[in-house]
């Protein structure tokens, strides 16, 4: 998660700091150049650590302050591919997903593909709800990277239905504020920010008919019918495409909650020793009884 | 040199470490000691300011946690024997696994086959005796606060100290305006 980057640059010291360490001016300068600043395929530089060699100081004519080649440590915020993070649940959104906070950095984000089977986005709460079914643990095999298995995949989809009306779903709600983990996915720099990019959505299985159908209708129409159709087929495709929902920053994090043990920390903490105790000794008491 | 080019990685930390150069930074600025709000005399150190308390902030979460340069350093010769690469270890100090599901999402494909339910176990033990209070810890920690007292580092000390330096630098001028009235006269 954390970096050293080792860096060279020149520093400009005025005249008024010649009397001053240089070490602090140095490191006050390079702060404010760099701090809270993300250099693209890098990552966010987040202050300097320690300035590591010092240059000689040239003065160049007119103008009098000294200009310092510096080199010097920089940490780094730069999460890498299959990490694990945790961080606060900052928002909720239908087509972002679930917006993620480290304090010090906002734009973390796990999109709506990448949360766990069963979420639904529940619109009065304005929340990412898990509908949870807890199955028996004989058939299950815990998969830590591909997510819990059962012996008939292809039927998961039809069986859940009538699972869901034999077996009560819990519905554990993604709350605003609270503790989530999850694994990084990938990273996004933005060098444009100024222009923006129109995606097509991914349409399935119904571009080889909408293309038939128009074939069809477009050879028994005249010409000049044929120019209207196609300039009315161009805007309905300028129209259908989707802006991107995530917003113009130049560091974007994308993770996954798919796995076991993701998620909100709360859903798969263990339960204190003392419950576990009472438990037992509840148990034991029955057994006496019976 | 395009501002890529100037950047070189020289390795990766973890959040002990960066905790520890937020308040050496700190001291060597002069600032308050303990105090994790900090406003900046000048507006353009803002940023700074903020990064490092949320920083502060974020990594300093649980208050019951006493972690230590020693106790990571004994952590990291235990661990040798599992062969881990740096990342897992960096992450298990990061994140103090408290369960054997925690610890085999932080772990590679590699690692999970090697190590076995047991040493797993004994991986989580580890981690959390670098981060929890012990009574080692409690005895370590009054033994410095008697040897604080015996060498006169304590603030009574300090403050008895300046007193003295006071009266003997008054006593000082008395003897400089005696002087300058006996050579006027």
């Amino acid at each position: 998660m954390f970096f050293l980057y080792l860096i060279t640059d020149t520093a400009t010291v005025p005249p008024s700091n010649f009397s001053k360490n240089i070490d602090k001016i140095l490191k006050v300068y390079f702060n404010r150049k760099y701090s809270n600043k993300v250099v693209i395929n890098v990552g966010l530089v987040l202050f300097v650590s320690e300035i590591v060699k010092i240059g000689k100081a040239f003065v160049h004519v007119g103008d009098g302050s000294a200009h310092i080649n510096t080199q010097f440590r920089v940490v780094v915020f730069r999460p890498y591919s299959d990490e694990i993070i945790e961080g606060e649940i900052l928002d909720c959104d239908p087509l972002k997903g679930v917006q993620i906070s480290c304090k010090f950095f906002q734009d973390i984000y796990i999109p709506p593909k990448a949360l766990k089977k069963g979420t639904k986005f529940d619109e009065t709460e304005s929340l990412w709800v898990w509908h949870f079914v807890p199955k028996d643990p004989e058939d299950v095999e815990l998969d830590p990277i591909g997510g819990s298995k059962s012996d008939d995949d292809e039927d998961d989809e039809n069986n859940s239905e009538n699972d869901e009306s034999n077996q009560e779903t819990h519905l554990l709600y993604m709350e605003i504020g609270r503790k989530i983990r999850f694994r990084v996915n990938s990273i996004k720099f933005k060098e444009d920010l100024s222009e923006e990019k129109l995606i097509k959505p991914i349409i399935e299985n119904n571009t080889q008919q909408n293309k038939q159908n128009s074939s069809i209708s477009i050879e028994n129409e005249n010409e000049n019918e044929k120019e209207n159709e196609k300039e009315n087929e161009k805007e309905k495709e300028q129209n259908s495409l989707i802006r991107d929902p995530y917003p113009k920053v130049p560091l974007i994090v994308f993770g996954s909650v798919k796995e076991d043990g993701l998620g909100l920390v709360e859903w798969w903490a263990d339960p204190d020793e003392d419950e576990l105790l009472d438990e037992e000794n509840q148990d034991n008491d029955e057994n006496e009884e019976n | 040199m395009d501002l890529q080019q100037r950047f070189k990685q020289s390795g990766m930390i973890t959040g002990f470490e960066v905790s520890n150069l937020i308040t050496s930074n700190r001291r060597l600025r002069g600032d308050k000691k303990g105090k994790r709000k900090i406003t900046p005399r000048n507006p353009l150190d803002f940023e700074t300011y903020w990064l490092e308390y949320q920083l502060l902030n974020y990594l300093d979460e649980e208050t019951e946690t006493y972690r230590t340069r020693s106790k990571l350093l004994t952590f990291l010769e235990k661990v040798k024997k599992y062969d881990l690469t740096s990342g897992e270890i960096i992450q298990i100090l990061d994140t103090r696994p408290n369960n054997l599901l925690e610890l085999y999402l932080l772990l590679t494909t590699r690692s999970r086959e090697k190590i076995l339910d047991q040493e797993m176990l004994e991986l989580i033990d580890l981690s959390k005796k670098t981060y929890m209070w012990t009574d080692e810890d409690q005895i370590k920690k009054d033994k410095n606060k008697k040897r604080k007292k015996e060498n006169g580092k304590g603030k009574k000390k300090k403050i008895e100290k300046d007193k003295e330096q006071e009266q003997e630098n008054e006593k000082e001028m008395e003897m400089e305006i005696i002087k300058d009235e006996d050579e006027k006269n």
